[in-house]
């Protein structure tokens, strides 16, 4: 058989049969992704004709749409009795661009011919600002299927909180919002796949984690009373769900390992920091696990479509879509790709290994032919929303380090509203609701090495890195480190807690400054160390005092006794 | 030579509280600061809070709420606001030790929380840094444009105390704030007859 294959073909068919969704915007933002989710929550969506038409001024270029020139807008808006006389022409035109720059926070709003739905995303959070299907959207609407079937209580909340239109944003549009709402049909893109129809033992575990991340996460809603914020903190949810389901996409159909995601909370450099550098390596792993898998659904479809290693060694070189025609540097890339793919397959043992040797290929060529692939739509999503970094695009390489507003969603999934944990609970939640590795414990050291990610780690590197990560939820006022040191580190994410003023005790630098307590180092303390200097004016710490040598802090006492002794 | 000398009029000034109490900069505020009773405290705050978010003539008695919608890692572009709260929905939290320790240790407290009345659970802690940050806007420095972790720390606070529930109210107030434009707009709404009562534009300097 030599039918000609074109590679566009291939990736919907795969995507469609095993992914779910279509992972290959370059250009997709986190908002695309709680357009999504949100419409398949909620199950139906709305026109939003009158949004548009009173919020979209002008597209990129300054042109306004037509029918949304501010007469017409002003003329039809007293008409129907929804401005007072009082209100100008020029305070609506003023009220407008600030309305269009506020629901297009996001950059998800471009103004196009005919105010179509294809390039609208609102940043809101109601039920009115859910439009049609959107670029991009169908990511979303994925996870949004999942979290529906897995954690359905999360995603009955998040509905609640839709209906109630309680913020700011839908109050501002309230004289003008549609109520009708048209119904969604497409709403659970994972129920056909493989890996949903017979789940094993990685997918399980995957499951498992949004479920108990869903449900500490809805725990942490129902005290919070800031609907936005609710909404932003479960769409990061969300997109971290999806990328770590795309990095396990390859457990889910070909049995392979689950890999970790390692934080760095070292604050440097991967060349000043081996933290960092395995973070990078752990995302460097996630890259490779999706182009394996991809190379494994392209020799699945190949397969599929009746291809044995003959037809495919006298196969012509495949190309991108039907019709579409190469420039010549493309043609001779894509020949030469092809032919080392041929060389390659020659000696494979069996059909399957040739089959997986030209999916390798076609997964290469796509990425030379296509405008974007899976793993730079990973990056794109992690990056704009805070889990990798750096955001920018002069470094390929990244690493795991998360935003404090992702941090803040993970540790609402993993910490309820009323607990405490140490240390080894939350590696123990991390790992199993997320997939993430910070410290160097043996649980942890045992995760990394069964995953077969990293062969050699630094793991008082690692415990250090933990160590940083506790500081950063203290900075965060979501921890304390309590008086028995590193053994004891209670999580606390007590901007959620009641805690009482008869716990204050555990305020952190006293508590652990009690074995030294002196006058100096006290005032020290309390000053905090950029006053270190001026808390040792005599007055406070006299020279001549007994309290001088023993209670004080090893930063203190040579200089002292220096300058005693002369 | 010098360093000596320096070294000798800060570590071992034989007139050390005289020093204290003629210096003048932020560290003796913050001590001065948290020696104040907690309606002087929460009072400041409301007024540093309302700086923070670039009022020119701050309020020490109604804090803004705003709120700032975005689904990505940006900073906010556009703030939002239905109301306030008053000075009197606040109290102060000071940290104490137990009773059983309070006998054997003397402490000195360095920070304060800034609590909401109703609900100790959302709170503001103010330590030397974020004291630091506040008075930087009242100043008028622009705190509002840097994304430090202190800036989103009282973001954090902020967004808490933001709650829409009770609004049953026929009319409301909403105030935009375009961050990148500086420009201000004030909308009152008739929930009721679905209509915009007026519509108010300003440069924030005005504000």
């Amino acid at each position: 058989m030599s039918e000609q294959i074109f590679l566009s073909d291939s990736r919907t068919a795969v995507d469609r049969k095993y992914v779910g969704f279509t992972p290959n915007g370059g250009s997709i933002k986190p908002v695309h992704v709680a357009g999504g989710v949100l419409r398949s929550i909620y199950g139906k969506y709305n026109t939003t004709m009158s949004i548009k038409r009173l919020a979209l001024v002008s597209d990129a270029k300054g042109v306004v749409p037509k029918g949304n020139e501010l007469d017409t807008i002003y003329n039809s808006m007293k008409e129907s009795e929804k401005i007072e006389e009082s209100v100008t022409p020029n305070t609506l035109e003023s009220l407008r661009n600030v309305m269009q720059r506020l629901l297009s926070a996001d950059k998800g709003v471009y103004v196009v011919k005919g105010l179509k739905d294809d390039m609208i995303s609102y940043t809101a959070g109601s039920s009115y600002f859910i439009t049609r299907r959107s670029m991009y959207e169908d990511t979303g609407e994925f996870i949004g299927g999942l979290i529906k079937e897995y954690c359905p209580d999360l995603a009955n909340y998040i509905k609640d909180v839709l209906s109630s239109a309680n913020d700011p944003i839908s109050l501002l549009f309230e004289p003008v919002v549609e109520k009708d709402m048209e119904e969604f049909q497409d709403v659970s893109r994972h129920e056909e796949l493989p890996a949903f129809q017979n789940i094993n033992e990685n997918t399980a575990w995957f499951l498992q984690g949004i479920r108990e991340s869903g449900l500490c996460l809805l725990e942490n809603f129902k005290v919070h009373p800031n609907t936005l914020t609710q909404l932003r903190l479960f769409n990061f949810f969300c997109i971290f769900h999806l990328i770590r389901y795309m990095a396990m996409l390859e457990a889910f159909y070909c049995g392979e390992q689950i890999r970790p995601i390692l934080l760095d909370f070292s604050g440097k450099a991967p060349s000043q920091s081996s933290v960092a550098r395995a973070s990078e390596m752990s995302y460097t792993q996630m890259h490779k696990s999706i182009n394996r898998f991809y190379a494994w659904g392209y020799s699945q479809w190949l397969e599929e479509n009746g291809f044995d290693k003959k037809g495919l060694l006298e196969c012509s070189v495949p190309t991108y879509k039907k019709d579409k025609k190469l420039s010549s540097t493309s043609k001779d890339e894509l020949e030469a790709l092809w032919s080392l793919a041929k060389e390659r397959a020659e000696n494979a043992a069996s059909e399957d290994d040739a089959r997986l040797t030209f999916g390798e290929t076609m997964y290469d060529m796509l990425a030379l032919e296509a405008s974007s692939h899976p793993v730079n739509c990973l990056k794109v999503l992690g990056t704009s929303s805070g889990i990798l970094y750096p955001p920018d695009k002069l470094h390929p390489n990244k690493r795991f380090v998360l935003s404090q507003d992702v941090l803040e969603m993970m540790l609402r999934s993993c910490v309820g509203a009323d607990e405490v944990l140490n240390g080894k609970e939350i590696r123990e939640r991390l790992w199993g609701r997320f997939g993430i590795i910070i410290g160097g414990s043996q649980f942890e050291l045992d995760k990394i090495r069964q995953s077969g990610m990293i062969m050699q780690v630094d793991e008082d590197a690692l415990e250090a890195n933990f160590t940083s990560f506790a500081s950063a939820l203290e900075s965060m006022d979501f921890a304390e480190e309590m008086a028995d040191e590193g053994r004891s580190l209670y999580l606390r994410p007590s901007s959620m807690l009641g805690i009482k003023s008869s716990l204050y005790f555990s305020l952190a630098p006293s508590l652990k400054a009690l074995p030294t307590f002196s006058p100096s180092t006290r005032y020290a303390l309390w000053m905090g160390s950029k006053v270190m200097g001026r808390s040792l004016s005599g007055s406070i710490f006299p020279s001549s005092s007994s309290t001088d040598s023993s209670a004080l802090t090893l930063t203190i006492s040579p200089t002292r006794r220096q300058l005693s002794g002369s | 030579m010098f360093k000596l000398r320096k070294r000798q009029f800060y570590f071992f000034n034989t007139h050390g509280e005289e020093l204290l109490k003629i210096l003048d900069d932020d560290a003796s505020k913050f001590q001065a600061f948290l020696q104040q009773d907690d309606k002087k405290i929460v009072k400041e705050l409301i007024q540093k809070i309302n700086a923070f978010f670039g009022s020119a003539k701050p309020s020490n008695s109604e804090m803004k709420i705003w709120s700032g919608h975005r689904f990505d890692n940006e900073p906010r572009k556009v703030l939002i606001s239905i109301g306030t709260q008053k000075a009197s929905s606040f109290r102060i939290g000071r940290p104490m030790l137990q009773k059983n320790m309070q006998a054997g240790i003397e402490m000195i407290p360095n920070y304060v929380r800034f609590e909401k009345k109703d609900a100790a659970n959302i709170f503001l802690k103010i330590d030397f840094d974020m004291y630091l940050l506040l008075s930087e806007a009242e100043r008028g420095v622009p705190v509002l444009f840097l994304e430090s972790n202190l800036v989103k720390k009282v973001w954090r606070f902020i967004e808490q105390l933001q709650s829409f529930n009770g609004i049953e109210e026929d009319i409301v107030n909403i105030n935009l704030l375009d961050i990148q434009n500086k420009k201000r707009i004030d909308v009152m709404i008739d929930r009721d007859d679905k209509k915009y009562l007026s519509v108010n534009s300003s440069r924030t300097e005005e504000a």
